[in-house]
């Protein structure tokens, strides 16, 4: 399970994240969304334990997000915004290395490791370097990286973005799949049609606050609850960009 | 000619925000021994080492000469609407303009002796040039990427086995280990080819080796990348564990470089660079460029690691191997304070402690 009460973030006089509250029970997938600079990728490093709340409390599994703790590391798996990647490892790399810091044994490593790369498409590029890779098979190794030791709890920094549409279906069914299984599943998107399919509850944050927290439902849909929390923006132009 | 001025006053302010090249080349535990070195040479006339200490000075100070324009990412600076004449221009001007120059002038105005004096400014000049050299160089075998020896480098054995060769590779990135190979592959010549073989000698030489590399074992979290600092905080090890795996990857290196001039001392000397490289993970790191030399903060750690290598080198060379397994209790003792204190300082202020870099609001 995930939970956080009044969690808050400053950045010198900007709160990040103001007060934020919630609950992702196990089993649940549940949607962060919101505009550039709301705060959803703040509050999943507070909830990762890679940032310090300056205000509230947050635990997941059970352990209390600011100790980060050894067990609390294991029980969590992170897409972070940044990726988390070592430049200096292949993809394959990557995965046989974090497995064996994980505790798995050599061989399971390699099975696990074989498994992650064919279901996301990495077998072909498995042997090029981390920072060699295009964005979106950089950002499949990270998805693998936070599967590899099978966590309780998932957070995943916009997983979706930068990645073909069909890997895109394929890792929404995963993480459904992981959540029907019992894990707990708290990932940020602005891809809404995928959100839909997937997420069991959704949260809009908007200046750092939760504007929206409700159970998915068919009827109303990811985009319609996002425009009513936020509003659409206007159309604007410049007139020197229309003029030619 | 305008354009040409407006992309100069912009690579020149760039230049002088970031000043980095100049603290890097003068954060090197060699470049001190260097000056300390020279301090020591008569003030009469040029010693015969004084080109030794030139061309040394010269090896490390190229990369402060690199090509100003590469502050521009490569591909902004391609998408800018300049001409070949004015590219080359911008180019040309890194000549007048490189940080290496004003360095050689202030040093020719302190020096001396004419002959160095010539040395110096001839340096600044021809330095520009060797950084182009080095540069194409480089280009030329990015094309070979996939043939890289560095690919070559297995997993060490052992649950951090992965992270310890990231790291190996990750340190021979860096100048450093080169140039401390061709010093150690210089005393080995040496040894075969002279008859009466000074006896301090190797002791002198794997002692500099030791030196050489100290600043990449201060050096520890200048590497990361915010996404691999982020990676190591999210692996369930404990802070002594991270520190531990770049500490046996610099030792692997260390190791192959030294083992000409293994004994007591060198092994001891080994182990007091760590511990004291230590210190620096509590700092705000010092951000390493690879194909550089290493660049470390030199007070306190870069003198403290300057001075203790040699002392703690000259006990163990008196007093065997009971100094060295005290240095082995000192590096054991540094690693768990200090890899506790990481681990603190990434809880306190995981973002500028540990450089993430991520620390605006998302």
């Amino acid at each position: 399970m995930i939970r956080c009460t009044n969690l808050t973030k400053r950045f010198g006089a900007r709160a990040a994240v103001d007060g934020v509250t919630l609950e992702v029970r196990a089993g649940q997938v549940c949607a962060l969304l919101g505009p550039n600079g709301a705060g959803k990728s703040t509050l999943l490093r507070m909830l990762a334990g890679l940032l310090d709340p300056d205000g509230g409390s947050a635990s997941v599994a059970g352990y209390d997000c600011r100790a980060s703790s050894i067990a609390f590391r294991r029980a969590i798996g992170v897409v972070p915004d940044n990726l988390a990647l070592l430049p200096e490892l292949t993809i394959e790399e990557q995965l046989m290395a974090s497995a064996r810091v994980y505790g798995l044994d050599r061989r399971t490593a390699r099975d696990r490791t074989n498994d992650l790369l064919e279901l996301l498409e990495l077998s072909a590029v498995r042997r090029t370097l981390a920072r060699d890779g295009s964005h979106g098979m950089r950002k499949k190794t990270a998805i693998a990286l936070a599967l590899l030791h099978n966590p309780g709890a998932v957070m995943l920094d916009e997983p979706f973005e930068g990645v073909d549409p069909a890997s895109a279906e394929s890792l929404a069914g995963l993480f459904a799949a992981m959540a029907r299984r019992g894990a707990a599943v708290l990932f940020s998107s602005h891809m809404l049609d995928l959100v839909d399919r997937i997420a069991t509850q959704v949260v809009v944050l908007r200046d750092g606050r939760v504007v929206r927290n409700e159970p998915a439902s068919p009827t109303k849909r990811a985009a319609a609850l996002y425009f009513d929390a936020i509003g659409s923006q206007p159309e604007r132009d410049i007139a020197w960009l229309a003029s030619r | 000619m305008a354009r040409v001025a407006v992309v100069l006053a912009v690579v020149v302010r760039s230049a002088f925000r970031n000043a980095r090249g100049i603290g890097g080349f003068l954060g090197n535990n060699f470049f001190l021994v260097i000056v300390l070195l020279m301090a020591e040479e008569p003030t009469d006339r040029p010693s015969s080492t004084a080109i030794f200490y030139l061309v040394i000075g010269l090896l490390y100070a190229i990369p402060l000469a690199n090509d100003l324009t590469l502050r521009i990412p490569a591909e902004r600076f391609g998408l800018w609407p300049l001409g070949r004449g004015e590219r080359a221009l911008i180019h040309a001007a890194n000549l007048v303009l490189n940080p290496l120059l004003a360095v050689a002038i202030a040093f020719a105005a302190l020096s001396r002796h004419p002959a160095v004096r010539v040395g110096l400014l001839a340096s600044g000049v021809v330095a520009p040039l060797a950084a182009y050299a080095f540069k194409w160089l480089a280009r030329v075998l990015r094309r070979f990427d996939r043939l890289s020896l560095l690919r070559l480098i297995p997993p060490f054995p052992g649950p951090l086995g992965g992270l310890i060769q990231n790291h190996v590779r990750e340190q021979l990135r860096m100048l450093d280990p080169y140039f401390a190979a061709a010093l150690s592959l210089g005393g080995i010549v040496y040894r075969i080819s002279t008859p009466n073989v000074d006896a301090t000698a190797g002791l002198v030489i794997g002692s500099l080796v030791i030196i050489l590399m100290s600043t990449l074992a201060q050096a520890h979290l200048g590497f990361d990348s915010a996404s691999e600092n982020t990676r190591e905080r999210l692996l369930p090890i404990s802070g002594a564990a991270v520190l531990w795996a770049r500490d046996a990857a610099w030792f692997a290196i260390v190791a192959a470089l030294a083992a000409g001039y293994a004994s007591w001392p060198v092994v001891t000397e080994a182990f007091i660079a760590l511990a004291i490289g230590h210190s620096q993970v509590a700092r705000p790191r010092v951000e390493q460029k690879r194909g550089h030399f290493a660049s470390g903060a030199l007070w306190p750690v870069g003198i403290g690691q300057t001075v203790g290598i040699p002392v703690a080198g000259a006990f163990a060379h008196r007093f065997g191997l009971p100094v060295a397994l005290a240095s082995v209790v000192i590096y054991a003792l540094s690693l768990y304070y200090y890899g506790r204190k990481l681990r603190r300082a990434w809880a306190d202020d995981v973002e500028s402690v540990a450089g993430t870099g991520a620390a605006g609001p998302a």
